[in-house]
């Protein structure tokens, strides 16, 4: 017997489908709850029997089959009086779910329930249920009492099926670029809905990155206007694939004072985070949403801010570190003691949070790297005593600090010839040798660094920006393995035969270059 | 070792018969879990899926299952090539049709080609591609516009 159910439900407070957190049960409608019981230690005894909808995955089988032996004997329960019964239930289910094993043991009493009396006389191959209509959804069971696709004659199947057929389109939504899905908001009201469902903008956003990265450099700039000098970001975004560049710029326009100057701190899933003497700022360019965060404790415009994700409350966080009595005086002002983090939420109120002292000289003001759930920094070469300790973690979701292990190679290495960054979704650090040598290592299971790129190049292309505390690189792949490296006004392209490929010109000279994928993930600013 | 090869067969909703190697017809996942449940000894009747559908289907697995040891280059020029010849409406049934059969490489595949159709496209003509009603009132729509007046710029 094969039971599948699809089970797509609704959050009653906005009115809108909350893709991801369906839930799905399937049961026979037995005459008892010994019945009903025994059937849920079966579908326990198969797999978990609550399954997590997306609507890429519509419907949950329970790949296990019971035999028409089992099902027609009437002291298992499935048959009674020559009649079948089958159930299923649709919950309400408010965001976010969490399902407790103790919910599962409850029982069930299903909420849509189909009667096929007179069993043994049924002489067609298939019956459909009329629709229920749940929450707004359309529903029908539909059997097929000589089996559908598994062996023939041998096993009835069960479906609990959405009556409306465009479950699919989901999946060709999350292919599309973010201004088509933008433009697509005014399809309908299930289109928008669907749009705007975070487990949407998750898959999207996983579907872009399975594509040719791209960069965005920004610079700051004045134009003057009829009224009042006004403030402009520039942005140069970039695709390199297969000899074909596709070349983007961008002229955001932003409404703040005109002493103020941004820089480009780093950017997270589509998302980039600005620095400015007074604000700091978040800008989606994709869906052109920003937002002015409100100013926390002092800090050095200069210094380098953590941006990233926390994967287990899904929310990106933006770390900075300040000393609290602006008190030091030389080298020690590099150093701060205290960490603050902002969160990202949808709350306008949100504020700058302590997270309390930081256990190492970090220096802020080399730049970062985001990957998989926390940020990396350099430890400060001159202040920080242990000198093995050259790489510090930060985990967004604990906010905690830890050291992590540096490749050996890299102890003796003056760190403003290193850089941090991201490659294949880890951690990753890029060194440039006194011969113009790059040399690129990726971070394994946060344990083993291994080497993946060491290539010469012509000349120092990576520092010729002479003001630079800091490598100012940006490095990416290309689905087909090859290296970009975007640096001063060009791109750089190495395929793993050597060849290095220039193009040149093509970028404002100056700026920090990101590797960046565009998405849809909201900031809850405006437009 | 070619006779020792597992045949499975495959019966389309308009009768006709496919016998199709084990290692191809286990690109669909849906046929793998089959064949590990025991269940794939008979002809497996696939309710919602023509014959012309269903060759393609195993036209594509078949190529991918030879294909295994050429450059992933090569692969990608294949699918487009397979799939630049299919018509949207063709499309639709093989998005179905590989979501029922669990292939995922093809389902990206299909999915990826209406999307690089459509993404063009205005939302009126969304509509009328895949028969959706506008269910916004006036007001509510020119409300969203307003925000997105941008994305109505069709240059790219």
């Amino acid at each position: 017997m094969r039971f599948k159910v699809a089970h797509v439900l609704e959050d009653p407070q906005a009115n809108s489908f909350k893709i991801g957190d369906e839930e799905f049960r399937g049961i026979f409608e037995g005459p008892t709850e010994a019945f009903r019981a025994n059937w849920l230690n079966r579908l326990q005894d198969f797999e978990v029997p609550v399954k997590r909808f997306s609507e890429i995955k519509t419907e949950w089988g329970i790949s296990r089959f019971l035999s028409q032996k089992t099902f027609n004997n009437a002291a298992n329960g499935y048959l009674v009086d020559n009649c079948c019964t089958f159930g299923a239930e649709v919950l309400v289910i408010q965001h976010p779910l969490k399902i407790e094993k103790s919910v599962l043991q409850k029982p069930i009493v299903p909420t849509l329930t189909f009667k096929l009396p007179n069993f043994s006389k049924l002489d067609h191959r298939s019956y459909k249920s009329h629709v229920f209509i749940r929450n707004g959804i359309k529903w029908f069971f539909r059997v097929d009492l000589k089996g559908v696709f598994m062996c023939k004659d041998t096993h009835l199947n069960i479906d609990l099926k959405l009556a409306d057929p465009d479950t699919l389109q989901p999946n060709i939504l999350e292919k599309l670029p973010v201004k088509s899905l933008v433009r697509f908001k005014h399809v309908s009201k299930l289109w928008f809905r669907l749009i705007i469902d975070p487990g949407f903008i998750d898959r999207h956003l996983s579907n872009r990155r399975n594509k040719d990265p791209g960069f965005v450099k920004a610079s700051t700039g004045f134009v003057d206007s009829e009224i009042r000098y006004r403030k402009y970001i520039f942005m140069d975004s970039m695709v390199v694939n297969r000899d074909n560049a596709i070349f983007h710029s961008y002229t955001w326009l932003v409404d703040v004072p005109p002493d103020d100057r941004y820089d480009m701190m780093n950017s997270c899933d589509g998302i980039l985070c600005f620095q400015g003497n007074i604000n700091i700022c978040v800008y989606n360019p994709a869906t052109k949403e920003y937002r002015f965060l409100p100013s926390g404790p002092w800090c050095r415009s200069d210094q380098r801010l953590g941006f990233g994700r926390d994967l287990v409350t899904k929310r990106h966080k933006i770390v900075m570190f300040s000393d609290p009595f602006q008190s030091k005086t030389g080298q020690d002002h590099l150093h701060h003691d205290v960490c603050l983090v902002f969160n990202l939420d949808p709350n306008p109120n949100s504020c700058w949070r302590t997270v309390g002292a930081v256990p190492y000289k970090i220096n802020a003001y080399s730049r970062s790297a985001y990957s998989s759930g926390a940020i990396y920094w350099f430890t400060h070469e001159n202040l920080h005593p242990n000198k093995s300790e050259v790489i510090i973690m930060f985990d967004l979701h604990t906010e905690k600090f830890q050291p992590i292990p540096h490749p050996n190679h890299c102890s003796n290495k003056k760190r403003s010839t290193l850089q941090l960054g991201t490659l294949r979704e880890c951690l990753c650090l890029a060194y440039l040798g006194p011969n113009h040598q790059l040399t690129i290592w990726i971070m394994q299971q946060q344990i083993t660094w291994d080497e993946v790129y060491c290539i010469q190049l012509w000349r120092n292309e990576l520092q010729d920006d002479l003001f630079r505390r800091d490598p100012r690189y940006a490095f990416a792949e290309n689905k087909d393995g090859t290296l970009l490296i975007c640096a001063g006004d060009g791109f750089y392209y190495y395929k793993q035969n050597n060849e290095i490929r220039c193009v040149s010109h093509i970028l404002r000279q100056c700026g920090v270059p990101t590797a960046f994928t565009e998405s849809l993930v909201p900031i809850y600013g405006g437009v | 070792m070619a006779s020792t090869l597992k045949k499975i067969i495959l019966k389309s909703c308009d009768g006709k018969i496919l016998e199709v190697e084990e290692a191809v017809a286990v690109q669909s996942q849906m046929i793998k879990n089959m064949i590990e449940d025991d269940c794939a000894n008979e002809e497996i009747p696939l309710p919602d899926i023509t014959g012309e559908i269903l060759s393609m289907i195993i036209e594509y697995c078949k190529m991918h299952v030879d294909g295994e040891n050429n450059s992933n280059n090569e692969l990608i020029a294949r699918d487009a090539d397979f799939i630049t010849r299919v018509d949207l409406n063709t499309l639709y049934y093989l998005i179905v049709a590989a979501n029922f059969l669990n292939v995922k490489s093809l389902l990206d595949l299909t999915c990826q080609r209406v999307a690089d159709i459509i993404k063009g496209k205005s939302p009126e003509e969304i509509r009328l591609t895949f028969n959706i009603k506008n269910d916004f009132t006036p007001e509510e729509e020119e409300e969203i516009r307003k925000k997105n007046a941008w994305a109505f710029d069709y240059k790219d």
